[in-house]
């Protein structure tokens, strides 16, 4: 936590000292801390436990964006965020947030705005549990057929880089057949044979090489237009000279 | 120092993001074979 800002997922019971201690700082007058706990009802029904999911490749940046923001409005020394996942159960906590600052007024603002930021942004989710019989459980707020939806066409990639002949070729084969259905290439890798200077001689598709599976074929215009539009995730250009 | 003209072909390589959320579309999580840059022999 070199930057001043620690957040974390955990399936554990929380531990508030412990979050104190990770916001602790000789400069700081005051550490605010708030702890969330699990409550035994909801609009005249039972409780019994709630559940948390998350998506943590996305909750853990948006707690992460979240504290540093807070950290930096209001002039922080340090932020922690520890959120429980899993079975809660009743009035346990399920969220800790600690902030430290020179000054107490900082401090409460910023963790009461963290905690709206944190409930109303986080890919966090919660399943309430009913004791009436009939009751079904029930995800709570931003749950998210909408958001789960989102996160698949958002799938993160892999990339595998090395110099020629380290056995990225290999590699991507062994998983490939370990794991059917489980990884794939994109498909449209563009690429420009495009010359400057003197030589022209633009390139077809090599044999074994099919428009469209291994590659896109694109004009240079094409391909700059969409260098200029932010459309891709990784391009290079190799100039080789001939001499 | 006189200036002459060199051969050079330029190419240009790329993946867009819409080529990966075609990968991610079809439930597979999509992979990025990247060649490492090198610095051309002189």
């Amino acid at each position: 936590m070199e930057d001043g800002v620690y957040v974390s997922l955990t399936n554990g019971p929380l531990n508030p000292s412990h979050i104190i201690d990770m916001v602790r700082s000789p400069s700081a007058g005051a550490i605010v801390l708030f702890a969330g706990t699990t409550r035994d009802n909801f609009a005249g029904k039972t409780v019994i436990h709630l559940d948390y999911e998350a998506f943590p490749a996305l909750a853990i940046p948006s707690l992460r964006t979240i504290s540093t923001t807070a950290k930096s409005r209001w002039s922080l020394h340090a932020v922690a965020v520890v959120h429980r996942l899993g079975r809660v159960p009743i009035g346990e906590e399920s969220i800790l947030i600690a902030v430290s600052s020179a000054h107490r007024k900082e401090a409460w603002e910023a963790g009461e705005w963290i905690l709206e930021e944190v409930k109303r942004k986080t890919e966090i989710w919660k399943r309430e549990s009913y004791a009436e019989p009939g009751e079904e459980p029930q995800w709570k707020e931003n749950f998210p057929k909408k958001i789960r939806e989102q996160n698949e066409g958002r799938m993160r990639p892999i990339v595998i880089s090395g110099p020629s002949g380290c056995g990225k070729s290999t590699l991507l084969k062994r998983l490939f057949e370990r794991h059917p259905g489980k990884f794939g290439f994109s498909v449209s890798r563009k690429i420009l044979e495009g010359n400057v200077l003197m030589v022209d001689t633009s390139r077809a598709p090599r044999q074994g090489e099919e428009n469209g599976r291994e590659y896109h074929f694109v004009s240079r215009e094409e391909f700059e237009k969409l260098v200029k539009d932010g459309k891709f995730i990784e391009y290079t250009q190799c100039i080789s000279v001939y001499e | 120092m006189s200036s002459r003209l060199i051969p050079v072909s330029s190419n240009y390589y790329g993946t867009t993001i819409a080529a990966v959320e075609e990968v991610a579309k079809t439930g597979r999580k999509c992979i990025l074979d990247i060649e490492m840059e090198v610095s051309p022999l002189q």
